[in-house]
């Protein structure tokens, strides 16, 4: 089965609106713990991610993230 | 004025990642709250780990503390609907945008209000986040009261990030530590880490 990724993308939305309206929001929590591997593998993906958009201050005490300061448009 | 909804669409449709399209959102509804008179909302919760981390967590809603009047007037205006029994969910369709209102104070008390961080966003936008402490804080205690498995890791990843702007006051996320009843989970988190600032 073909599914067009629009599509998909519009169903998702839909149901994700609705079920909001009806307080049926997606669990935060995680129960079962991650094997250590897949932990490794999300820390080294976070420390690639602060080095490659490295963090700093401005002059009056911000955070400056560059991940946010170039905005990708369509 | 406030921005009305088609000029929101507008700025955030064109922006394609999700993670930017929130932290744009927040800081958009940030002005507009500031301009009502308020103060600005102050993220929190998973949507502060997001921004910290720059999308390595990503979550599907935004966690703020915030005036409810000032934000419900805005969020109507831009067409959202609010959900649950104190409308504590806001909710827009158009915009793929979900809102979890917590209150309008931090629980961690006005300390806490004292040590939020600002986010300097392109075009002069800003966003109020938790401090990298607070969150630090409320992610252990997610993983020790909530049985949260992957909150350690994140609050890990926050620490990463503070220590990178030499930015964590470990006296007091200790005294946080221990109002909470997080002080095993600290150091055995501080134990794992290379952070810096023991």
């Amino acid at each position: 089965m073909e599914i067009e990724y629009e599509e998909l993308r519009r169903i998702a939305a839909t149901s994700m609106f609705e079920r909001s309206l009806a307080g049926l929001r997606p669990a935060k929590r995680r129960r079962k713990p991650r094997d250590p591997e897949k932990v490794q593998l999300l820390m080294m993906k976070s420390r690639n991610v602060a080095d490659k958009f490295p963090p700093s201050r401005s002059e009056d005490g911000a955070l400056v993230l560059p991940y946010f300061s170039r905005v990708d448009l369509a | 004025m406030v921005r009305s909804l088609e000029v929101v669409k507008q700025e955030l449709l064109q922006i394609v990642d999700p993670v930017k399209r929130r932290a744009f959102f927040v800081a958009m509804l940030s002005e507009e709250m500031i301009a009502k008179g308020v103060t600005a909302p102050i993220v929190v919760g998973g949507e502060a780990v997001e921004l910290y981390t720059q999308g390595s967590y990503t979550t599907g809603d935004i966690d703020l503390k915030a005036d409810f009047n000032a934000m419900k007037e805005i969020l109507l205006l831009w067409g959202f609907k609010g959900a649950g029994a104190n409308k504590r969910i806001w909710a827009s369709k158009d915009l793929d945008m979900y809102v979890d209102w917590l209150g309008a104070k931090l629980d961690e008390g006005i300390e806490a209000e004292t040590r939020t961080n600002s986010i300097a966003l392109d075009r002069g936008l800003k966003v109020r986040i938790l401090s990298f402490e607070d969150l630090i804080i409320d992610r252990l205690c997610a993983a020790k009261f909530w049985d949260d498995a992957d909150s350690e890791m994140w609050a890990s990843a926050v620490i990463e990030v503070a220590n990178r702007v030499k930015g964590l006051d470990m006296d007091y996320v200790r005294k946080r530590a221990e109002a909470e009843d997080v002080v095993n989970e600290l150091n055995k988190l501080i134990a794992g880490s290379d952070t810096d600032n023991r």
